[in-house]
């Protein structure tokens, strides 16, 4: 009995070791974005903020902080309604239809591709792509090419949840006299409901999170976060409170998100 | 179904256009177009001549010595730090489950710990580098505590320090792996094993990793491929420096094709460095099948 | 009247023929059997009946107008699938209701036409629940009030007791035929099992390999069967095939096999020089043990195998070397393995094959016509 409590002591002395790990930095950018600017290089450094404030969040909600924000919201939505719409249109066609040898192949083909090849090795000719076009730095080049990133994603795990659905629902559907896009309405998109969710769950992480795209594609006229976050290192003395602020802010969706989808996550990494 | 005008099966091609023209629009066609100015010598900054030049830019890359010991430094930050990250991962998803009995418990620290895995790489490179400059928390509170400050982004540790950021970040996937894959060996296994008196590591040995061998595979693989993927730390927390120590492939080939504008050149070395990679997972794949 | 007609249909999957040359004419108001194996064609049929499908040959016609190429949702049809195919995320009541909204059917005669069709199948305690909380036998009473309460032009069922325990099957057969009764409605049933189609069909299409190997009322499917398949295939325990030849002994015509002989002169008439190869079948259930009947036919044999079916008893009895005849004798009826018993049957209860499957003769007091 003694030796087991020792096995357990030592266990979950770990955990809570390597719980500070994880979380002392998080607690650090909290504490830092309550803090006046001067408060953040004191030595000893404070564990709360000396003076409790509020003025880095209303500095970053009122000037290039909140058009950053407002920017990667427009993309990510964008982007992840796109790459979940067309997903699951073709990922219903990949899962119903006998597709010969090219299409079917070619999908999980781009797929492997996408997910494989460094982006910056993709950036490369798409910077030169929306560069010909005069599109560069602008909502819709951004949005395009984060829901063509995505889009493989999208298919490939809404086609497991379309191959799970029994085929034969739809056909009662069809025999009961409701045309292709009804039965689509009244069956297939309410029985994969959940599948849809953890998809677009994912997509919003990845396109919220990301930063090359960002920053090479956009940066100027349109800034998302990711790429503006750098930018307030430049300059004579750095905002810390404000970058721990603004990195608060982005945080909050994809916290919300993990406390919901928690369990699509466990289950699609499962897979 | 449709209505049918003729008796052979109509593919809903209408589905799957959309969809395909996206993909061949943004990314099979600038891979394309990236292999054609591959064999040319192209700086857009200078001309807008381009001349063909045949494989020499393959041949280059393959000779500069910047582009090897930056693949050396990936297989440093990359193949120890994603080592690392499983194999904490997996002990800290085996501890939760021995020894957090209560569910409601468990769940909690489980999404605590997930947490900087949802977070973009660049905001947590800005929270550690916060932490990490010479006048950082870290060093703040090693001072107050009566200890010297540490170069953290000095050359010789600078590199070390980004991986132990991934670690931070991303030791949370192969957890999340190894915790699903732990909760869904079915209980029935332990109980027999422990009525027949096997000890622990017996059954650790015996039980629990062989379930879990193919998952973390899996991990490893996921992990691998998107540390050697992003360059945001990099870029964030040192731009490559001090000097090249910190310069990791996908950083040198942003460097070469946005600072220098080298495009055919770093055309070359996107599909070089391309190719490494699928090679090495090819091979870490059929590696793992047969163990 | 002919309500449902197919003909000449040719279905393949890649290399496989499903249907091969398939012509029906299904009665309006009646009960049609599809009966045959798994892997038949039963199903592809009844697809292609539902506009589920399209055949490569052949045409459908529902009331003289062909409707091959229309799809199922206009088609007016009704189908019962195999799983059942309810919609899970639908209460009972929105499942049976969905045919009529989807013809837009007013709410009180929708309320109407369910409560009517739910009394019948003794499902009104169930419509307020979810199909993934019922037990099987009541979600497809659901999915036959789902079709009938449209009343489809022609309703489908898919093996629809296949999925079900033997209780409930025997209780559903009897419930069947009374509700076709009750709302005149023309069915077509497919089913694997011959004990279907002999308890509930007007009309039965036997199915093999994709061939239709008859098409008949039940009773001459099972009487008049057209050929060793559906002879063997119709009644159980299945007809006993013994393969013999046809001998001349003393101006008579004898088949014979090894020490086995019967005697079926006014059977084979003129056709006894071509025919030297000939099967002759027998039903268990024609074949009597021991000695208290005069029989025609008497051999004697070993019991082998005594099994208890129900309230009634196989007996295996070899006779031959190579030869084991099935008798089924009703009610329990005790023997020992190894006993020597008597075997006896009339000659007139014999079916005789050509070595090719075809019937060559089938017993003339059962049949008298329809």
């Amino acid at each position: 009995m003694r030796k087991k409590n020792w096995g357990r002591f030592f266990g979950i002395l770990g955990l809570v070791v390597y719980g500070i790990f994880v979380l002392f930095p998080i607690y650090w950018t909290v504490n830092t974005s309550f803090k006046e600017v001067g408060d953040v290089y004191k030595v000893p450094p404070s564990f709360v903020p000396t003076k409790f404030t509020l003025e880095a969040y209303r500095f970053v909600l009122q000037g290039t902080g909140r058009i950053a924000l407002s920017n990667s919201l427009v993309v990510a939505i964008g982007a992840t309604l796109i790459a979940v719409v067309l997903g699951t249109m073709a990922s219903y066609a990949y899962s119903r239809y006998p597709f010969t040898g090219f299409t079917n192949e070619g999908a999980q083909f781009n797929l492997l591709t996408v997910r494989m090849f460094p982006p910056i090795a993709f950036l490369l000719p798409i910077f030169w792509l929306w560069k010909t076009l005069g599109l560069l730095d602008t909502h819709f080049a951004l949005i395009v090419t984060y829901s063509a990133f995505n889009l493989p994603l999208a298919v490939w795990l809404l086609k497991g949840f379309m191959d799970s659905l029994p085929r034969s629902v739809e056909e009662a559907s069809y025999v009961d006299g409701y045309s292709f896009w009804q039965t689509a309405r009244r069956v297939v998109l309410p029985l994969i409901g959940s599948g849809l969710a953890a998809t677009v769950a994912l997509c919003w992480i990845f396109i919220w999170n990301e930063f090359i795209i960002a920053y090479l594609l956009g940066g100027t006229d349109v800034i998302l976060y990711t790429a503006y976050l750098p930018a307030l290192r430049r300059g004579m003395r750095i905002m810390w409170n404000q970058i721990a602020a603004l990195s608060v802010l982005a945080i909050i969706p994809s916290v919300i998100i993990l406390v919901l989808f928690r369990k699509y996550l466990i289950k699609i990494y499962l897979r | 179904m449709f209505q049918a005008k003729s008796r052979k099966i109509k593919t809903p091609y209408y589905l799957i256009l959309p969809p395909q023209f996206l993909i061949w629009v943004v990314v099979i066609f600038p891979l394309i177009w990236a292999v054609y100015i591959s064999f040319h010598d192209w700086n857009p900054t200078i001309s807008p001549q381009r001349t063909f030049v045949g494989i020499g830019n393959y041949l280059a890359v393959l000779r500069d010595i910047r582009f090897l010991s930056a693949l050396g430094r990936m297989l440093y930050y990359s193949g120890l730090g994603v080592t690392i990250q499983l194999v904490l991962g997996t002990v800290i998803a085996l501890a939760l489950v021995e020894y957090i009995r209560s569910p409601r418990i468990r769940t909690t620290v489980l999404v605590l710990f997930l947490l900087p895995m949802m977070m973009a790489e660049a905001v947590a490179a800005q929270m550690w580098t916060l932490l990490i400059t010479d006048t950082g928390t870290i060093n703040n509170i090693l001072v107050w505590l009566g200890f010297s400050p540490v170069g953290w982004r000095a050359k010789e540790l600078a590199l070390t320090t980004i991986m132990i950021v991934d670690i931070w970040q991303w030791t949370a996937l192969p957890l999340l792996i190894a915790y699903a894959a732990r909760i869904s060996i079915p209980e029935g296994l332990y109980e027999s094993a422990r009525l027949d008196g096997a000890s622990k590591w017996l059954i650790l040995r015996r039980i629990t990793l062989p379930y879990m061998r193919v998952p973390l595979a899996i991990a490893f693989l996921l992990r691998f491929m998107d540390s050697y993927k992003f360059l945001d730390k990099v870029f964030i927390m040192t731009y490559g420096g001090p000097g090249t120590a910190t310069e990791l492939p996908t950083f040198y080939l942003y460097q070469t094709a946005f600072s220098y504008f080298k495009v055919g050149y770093g055309a070359a070395m996107s599909w070089i460095f391309g190719f490494i990679a699928i090679v090495a997972m090819f091979l870490f794949w059929r590696l793992a099948k047969s163990v | 009247m002919i309500t449902v007609s197919v003909s000449h249909l040719v279905k393949r999957y890649g290399k496989k023929v499903a249907l091969d040359d398939v012509s029906a004419d299904i009665e309006g108001g009646s009960f049609f059997c599809i009966l045959g194996e798994p892997g038949a064609g039963k199903t592809t049929l009844l697809r292609i009946i539902a506009g589920l499908e399209i055949p490569e040959e052949g045409n459908v016609f529902f009331d003289g107008k062909e409707v091959t190429l229309v799809p199922a949702q206009k088609r007016d049809v009704a189908m019962v699938f195999q799983d059942f195919a309810l919609y899970p995320h639908l209460t009972v009541f929105e499942n049976i209701a969905s045919p009529l909204r989807a013809s837009r059917m007013e709410e009180n005669r929708i309320r109407d036409s369910i409560q009517l069709v739910a009394h019948f199948l003794k499902i009104d305690h169930l419509l307020d629940r979810s199909p993934l909380f019922i037990s099987g036998g009541e979600r497809q009473r659901v999915a036959i009030a789902r079709a009938l309460v449209k009343k489809p032009k022609i309703a489908l069922f898919d093996e629809p007791l296949v999925n079900l325990d033997f209780k409930i099957r025997e209780d559903m057969r009897a419930q069947f035929k009374l509700m076709q009764k009750e709302f005149k409605q023309t069915i077509v049933f497919a089913t694997p099992d011959p004990v279907d189609a002999m308890s509930m069909a007007d009309q039965v299409l036997v199915l093999h390999e994709g061939k239709v190997q008859q098409l008949s009322t039940v009773w001459e499917a099972y009487f008049r069967p057209a050929n060793l398949f559906v002879a063997t295939y119709l009644g159980f325990p299945p007809m006993n095939v013994i393969e013999g030849e046809l001998r001349t002994i003393n101006s008579q015509t004898v088949w014979q096999a090894s020490s086995l002989q019967v005697e079926v002169t006014d059977r084979v008439g003129g056709e006894r020089e071509k025919e030297r190869t000939v099967l002759l079948g027998i039903r268990p259930e024609h074949i009597v043990l021991g000695e208290e009947k005069e029989l025609k036919v008497r051999w004697e044999g070993e019991v082998v195998l005594s099994e208890v079916v129900g309230s009634d008893t196989i007996v295996h009895v070899r006779v031959d070397d190579e030869v084991v005849l099935r008798s089924f004798v009703p009610g329990i009826y005790r023997v020992a393995v190894g006993e020597n018993v008597k075997v006896g049957f009339e000659r007139g209860d014999v079916y005789l094959f050509r070595e090719n499957g075809e019937t060559l003769a089938f017993p003339k007091r059962f049949w008298k016509g329809e």
